[in-house]
């Protein structure tokens, strides 16, 4: 095949060549746009009509195992054939061996009117074979010329993505004055599919569908696997052929009972083509080697009508899966009077839908009434039957909108496109053999009474401390959660795991079942059979990695893992974790990730949650350990790298709150050299609502002063160790005022290669102790006589330390120290820092001109000008 | 068209009119439509729905081929409108029916041609017209009396004087309603009863002549700017009444060149300057429209869009403006510092912070593409025109 598009040089002689070749004695080919209710309608006339042997469907032909399933009246549409394969694949910038591993997954969507559920139950009720016929999912999947890396997200096996996008059909259709090829399909063949003769209609639908092929570039048939796929299904075709020539010969010769029944093909209409002219049947093409069966998953599914909407972006077939739904089940003389009522059906229930969102706007029957007179009047216009879907869908524009489109007419669209999406979800038959961690799911979900039928996303307030029932829904979404299954939504509530918002006591759920989520169910099935067992599974994942002696995963991760382990209640595999995060801590080098991972532990022991309480001692043995890690870890504080005081800075404010939450927990106040290990309160177990701080582990105060001591007295310390060090120290009455008063005077006068260091010095101190700026007016004072010392280079230089070291003040302490200066300085202008008039580039300017007009003046001798004359 | 029943004075023998409405601009296309109309026309058309609107959006350069004074004529009719082809669709659909349209949207998307074209193609005549002002009374829309003939004769037909309101009831014909959001409230809501009753009471007349009725073919085009300062909101007894349709600036850079460039050339054809904007000058043109407009550039970089509209009316007048500034006084070659020059005047009215948003997209986007030469590179290096 060559690169461009294949445009015979005769085109109508070819279409008509084509068009003949569609129906042969023993071969009849059925062009299929995927989720039409029109060639459903007449596929069923026609294996009525020609009770076909054998009929053969576009699908994966692994997918034949469902095909009872898929008959059977209690399968419920929409439903869905999911599938995905591992792929192993170098990684970008390809070392060696290392390979990566992917999984890409495709859903085979069918709903009632789908033409290939249609093909499956009729050919069962006229007693035809049936089967599907393309190439295995992994072998498309291989067959694509496209990096794998892009296909990130499921797609749909019946995506219809050579219709729509062909050049030739958008091109008709601005012919036609349609939007697109969808409309431009529902105004050729939905609208009108009932007056036409079954026979013409596969002929118009074949057309249709021929001039999209005509004009599709080879090039990219052959890069999107579409070539490997036609010549396995005309290989196929032509086995199913022969197969059934030796089966008639042979009943013939037994019975001499006349010819059986013809084979249908029912693909879509792109590829009828290839397969009824022959095409393919001459194309070579070298097939990959099948994957192994363990790479391979396949599974019946429900699957949601809000999955199905080609504009919610799956890229599945049509769009507003609901209309059509509406206009399958609806009954009618003509194409004309169905599509009259579920026109008026839609128009009538759109104003209550309305009504329950809240809109400020409400539609009267008037409404409906003039919607419903505009929708028929347009669709007349434009040559259809009755109102198609944008029809129906402008009626709404110009009737039901009142204001600008895309600001008031924004949320009736919405709510018009929702409801034609509509809300079904699929069920199948009980002994259907589901996936196992589905199953599972489904199980767990019904036993909490939890609405699994409604693709509308509700809300849940979960009382995690107060109702049994909540804390396992608790645990099966955060279970959930942990294996990426998109079905719960953590809103608000507690974050054990990062340690935030401990105290509160609901927990906010946003929950939406869809197909997704069994979807990412079945993916996880690589990792066990139970949700719980999966979970455990990925956790001894992460375990792995802890334990992997050069790994990179820190302490805090491990603590984390800890934490988690706790909230998914897999308490009797914590012991390995714990053992990891001792081992973790131990090599741990970073102040930082010792106390978060002390703070966010002493948390968990003070406020364990509804499942960690059994855990408490161990839990309480792993926050000690952190602690005293950190204790030694702040003997290495002097030699800190300047990128790193910040954070050393921030771990030094957790270590001090940690020390002082741990001594008001313990009733000894604010005594803290009196911080002995007196018998701590063992956690009250299990917690009920908290109320103010429970018991907490006992962290030996005694540890860290002589530490910070030792660091403190180091020479090399940096400046701003020095004073989070100092700080820290008298903040928790380990430091006299005295010893205090001297340090930070010669913390001031520090100078380092960049000029003073006293910035950085207390930028440290305020950080741990702000208080010193307020209780001390003496350090105020000293801090005042530096900065007066300093010329205005020098005062730029610094101003941004210094901001930085204030900024921890909040703008009442700020006005406390500006009151003190304001006395030291005795100034009797009243209390006015904020000028809005003013901004700092204008003052900046005006200050430096100033100061030119004032070097000017004294480069000419006329100091004197100036208020202060120069001295003599 | 008859102008005398239109009501319509022109000076022929005198002078041209400096502006002929749509019906008498575009007579012999409207008589061509009406001579090959196939499709069934409803009461009080002159033309049939698909008429209309081959009428507004033209049948793609075909000749229609008809006879006039027994003389074979072909006449292809031309596109009007340039925006969306369903709007017009659902536009004419809409006044088929029993509601008025409200043509909303922001100023120069061409809602009150739309307006002026539908009445034309479908009454024949587009100047019944209100033009809503924040001083528009009752009785400029209803009627009003020739005081004379009302002291000597007493309230009667013939002393009333309709106004356009009435004679679109009386004949059966289309009412357009300018920016009827600048009216008050209570002179909107004198369009509720007509519009719901199809009717309009003059308790003055006596128990005959009380109540006109409308003759088919009578509905009202509303025109509005829901978002312009000094505009009122209207009731919502009066917005059931109307169909809303929003008319969208034109995306499409191409059909907008299209636009910009016939009418920049009917305008200078009419002010006798035979001179065209040259092509990169014309891209130049509706490229810095559309990106102001859109406060993006082709390119994906955001802009800070000006607060005045950035309309095809106003690229229009820009690009008209520029060709004269060219013709009359340099260079007979309207280029890119010939657009900047008038783009300050023509389209930055009040807010000097435009002047500035205009320089920044000069100095960062027109940068760029002055690399291209021709019309960019002068748009580029007149931006020292917008400094002081």
């Amino acid at each position: 095949m060559s690169g461009g598009p294949f445009v015979p040089e005769d085109p109508a002689g070819a279409l008509a060549a084509f068009l003949d070749s569609l129906r042969g004695e023993r071969l009849l080919f059925f062009p299929v746009r995927h989720h039409s209710p029109a060639c459903a309608w007449h596929l069923r006339q026609l294996i009525r009509e020609a009770r076909p042997a054998s009929v053969m469907i576009e699908g994966p032909e692994t997918f034949d195992r469902f095909v009872v399933d898929l008959q059977r009246a209690e399968t419920v549409p929409p439903v869905a054939i999911y599938t995905h394969v591992v792929e192993r694949q170098v990684p970008r910038g390809g070392r060696g061996e290392a390979r990566e591993e992917r999984r890409i997954g495709s859903f085979y969507p069918l709903c009632d009117y789908s033409p290939e559920l249609v093909a499956l139950r009729e050919a069962a009720a006229v007693g035809a074979r049936v089967g599907f016929c393309d190439l295995d999912y992994p072998r498309q999947v291989r067959c694509e010329e496209a990096d794998l890396r892009e296909r990130r997200r499921l797609t749909s096996l019946l995506s219809e993505a050579q219709l729509q996008e062909s050049a030739y059909l958008r091109a008709l259709a601005k012919r036609h004055g349609c939007r697109d090829p969808h409309e431009l399909w529902d105004r050729l063949f939905e609208s009108r599919f009932r007056e036409i003769a079954t026979h013409d209609f596969v002929r118009q639908v074949a057309a249709y569908c021929w001039f999209a092929r005509a004009h599709a570039p080879a090039a990219r048939l052959e890069r999107d696997g579409t070539v490997a796929r036609e010549a396995h299904m005309a290989a196929r075709i032509h086995r199913e052929l022969t197969r059934l020539r030796r089966a008639a010969t042979g009943r013939a010769r037994e019975a001499g009972s006349e010819a059986t029944g013809p084979l249908m093909v029912v693909t879509g209409g792109f590829h009828t083509p290839a397969l009824a002219l022959g095409w393919a049947r001459s194309w070579k093409v070298e097939l990959p080697p099948p994957a192994p069966a363990e790479q391979v998953l396949e599974a019946l599914i429900p699957y949601g009508f809000a999955q199905l909407d080609a504009l919610n972006g799956y890229a599945a077939g049509m769009p507003s899966p609901g209309f059509y739904q509406r206009l399958w089940e609806t009954a009618g003389e003509s194409a004309g009077a169905i599509h009259e009522a579920v026109a008026l059906d839609l128009l009538t229930e759109l104003p209550a839908r309305l009504r329950k969102a809240g809109a400020s706007l409400q539609l009267s029957t008037a409404d409906a009434i003039a919607a419903f007179a505009q929708a028929v009047l347009l669709a007349r216009a434009r040559g259809n039957d009755g109102p198609a879907r944008e029809d129906l869908l402008d009626g709404m524009r110009s009737c039901f909108v009142k204001g600008e489109l895309d600001v008031e007419g924004q949320l009736v669209l919405d709510l018009a496109l929702e409801l034609m999406r509509g809300d079904r979800v699929g069920r199948l038959p009980p002994d259907v053999k589901l996936h196992p961690l589905v199953a599972d799911f489904r199980a767990q979900a019904e036993a909490l009474r939890l609405e699994r039928d409604t693709g509308t996303p509700r809300e849940l307030a979960l009382e995690i401390y107060r109702r049994p029932r909540h804390r396992q829904i608790s645990r099966l979404f955060h279970r959930l959660a942990f294996l990426d299954v998109p079905y719960a939504r953590c809103v608000g509530g507690p974050d054990f795991v990062m340690g935030r918002d401990l105290d509160l006591q609901i927990e906010r759920w946003e929950c939406a079942w869809s197909p997704l989520a069994d979807g990412a169910l079945i993916e996880k099935g690589l990792y066990g059979s139970t949700i719980e067992q999966a979970c455990v599974a990925l956790l001894r994942e992460h375990l792995e990695r802890l334990e992997e002696e050069h790994g990179e995963v820190g302490a805090l991760e491990a603590v984390r893992a800890v934490t988690l382990c706790l909230r998914l209640d897999l308490g009797e595999h914590l012991p390995a974790l714990v053992g990891a995060a001792h081992a973790r801590l131990a090599a741990e080098s970073s102040l930082g990730q010792c106390a978060e991972a002390a703070a966010q532990l002493q948390a968990l022991v003070r406020l364990p949650g509804p499942f960690a309480a059994g855990a408490a001692p161990d839990v309480e043995r792993l926050a000690i350990a952190a602690y005293e890690r950190s204790c030694l870890l702040v003997r290495d504080l002097p030699r800190c790298p300047p990128a790193g005081e910040t954070e050393a800075l921030a771990a030094l404010t957790r270590l001090r709150e940690l020390v002082v939450e741990a001594q008001v927990g313990d009733g000894s106040a604010a005594d803290a050299t009196a911080a002995g290990p007196p018998d701590a309160p063992t956690p009250a177990v299990p917690a009920p609502p908290p109320a103010g701080p429970g018991g907490a582990a006992v962290l030996d105060a005694a540890l860290l002063w002589p530490a910070a001591r030792a660091a403190l007295a180091d020479p090399g310390a940096p400046e701003a160790i020095r004073g989070g060090l100092a700080g820290l120290l008298f903040a928790c009455g380990q430091l006299p005022a005295a010893e205090l008063e001297a340090h930070v005077l010669a913390g001031l006068q520090g100078i380092g290669p960049q000029g003073s260091t006293a910035p950085a010095y207390l930028h440290g101190l305020f950080t741990l102790c702000r208080e010193i700026t307020w209780q001390f007016p003496a350090i105020v004072r000293r801090i005042d006589e530096l900065l007066g010392r300093w010329d205005d280079q020098e005062f730029d230089r610094a101003l941004p330390f210094l901001r930085l070291a204030f900024a921890q003040h909040t703008p009442r302490e700020t006005d406390r120290v500006a009151l003190l200066l304001k006395e030291l300085h005795g100034s009797e202008s009243p209390l006015d820092w904020y000028s809005r008039l003013l901004d700092e580039a204008f003052v900046h300017g005006n200050v430096a001109l100033a100061a030119r007009v004032e070097a000017a003046l004294r480069r000419d001798g006329l100091g004197h000008f100036l208020a202060e004359p120069v001295p003599r | 068209v008859d102008k005398e029943d239109l009501g319509m004075v022109t000076p022929e023998a005198t002078a041209t009119p400096l502006k002929l409405p749509a019906e008498g601009f575009f007579a012999t296309e409207l008589a061509a439509l009406a001579a090959t109309d196939r499709d069934p026309r409803p009461e009080g058309w002159r033309l049939s729905p698909q008429a209309v609107k081959t009428f507004v959006l033209g049948n793609g350069g075909r000749a229609l081929r008809h006879r006039v004074d027994g003389v074979e004529v072909e006449l292809p009719i031309t596109r009007k409108y340039y925006g969306d082809e369903l709007l017009v669709e659902r536009a004419v659909v809409t006044l088929l029916g029993n509601r008025g349209l409200l043509l909303v949207g922001e100023p120069g998307t061409a809602k009150s041609m739309l307006s002026e074209l539908l009445a034309a193609a479908i009454s024949g005549d587009s100047t019944l017209t209100i033009q809503g002002t924040a001083g528009t009374t009752e009785d400029q829309v209803k009627y009003s009396w020739n005081y004379a003939l009302l002291l000597a004769e007493g309230p009667s037909r013939r002393s009333l004087v309709p106004g356009p309101l009435h004679r679109g009831l009386e004949r059966g014909q289309i009412v357009r309603f300018e920016e009827i959001t600048r009216c008050q409230p209570e002179i909107q809501d004198a369009l509720v009863s007509v519009l719901s009753d199809k009717s309009m009471m003059i308790p003055e007349l006596g128990d005959e002549q009380r109540v006109l009725l409308a003759r088919r073919g009578f509905n009202v085009i509303a025109t509005a700017n829901l978002r312009d300062r000094g505009v009122n909101e209207m009731s919502s007894a009066l917005k059931r009444r109307f169909n809303f349709e929003t008319v969208p600036p034109i995306r499409d850079r191409q059909m907008e060149m299209e636009l910009v460039r016939r009418q920049a050339e009917q305008l200078l054809a009419e002010a006798g300057v035979a001179l065209r904007m040259p092509e990169d000058t014309l891209d130049l043109l509706v490229t810095t429209f559309q990106d102001l407009r859109l406060g993006r550039t082709e390119e994906g970089a955001t802009v800070e869009k000006p607060t005045t509209v950035m309309s095809t009316a106003e690229a229009v007048a820009v690009g008209f403006a520029a060709c004269l500034d060219a013709h009359y006084f340099g260079g007979g070659r309207a280029g890119g510092e010939h657009v900047t020059r008038q783009m300050v005047g023509t389209v930055f009215k009040d807010n000097p912070e435009d002047a500035k948003k205009l320089a920044h997209y000069l100095n960062v986007v027109a940068k760029a593409r002055a690399r291209r030469g021709g019309a960019w590179k002068a748009f580029y290096e007149s931006r020292s025109l917008l400094e002081g």
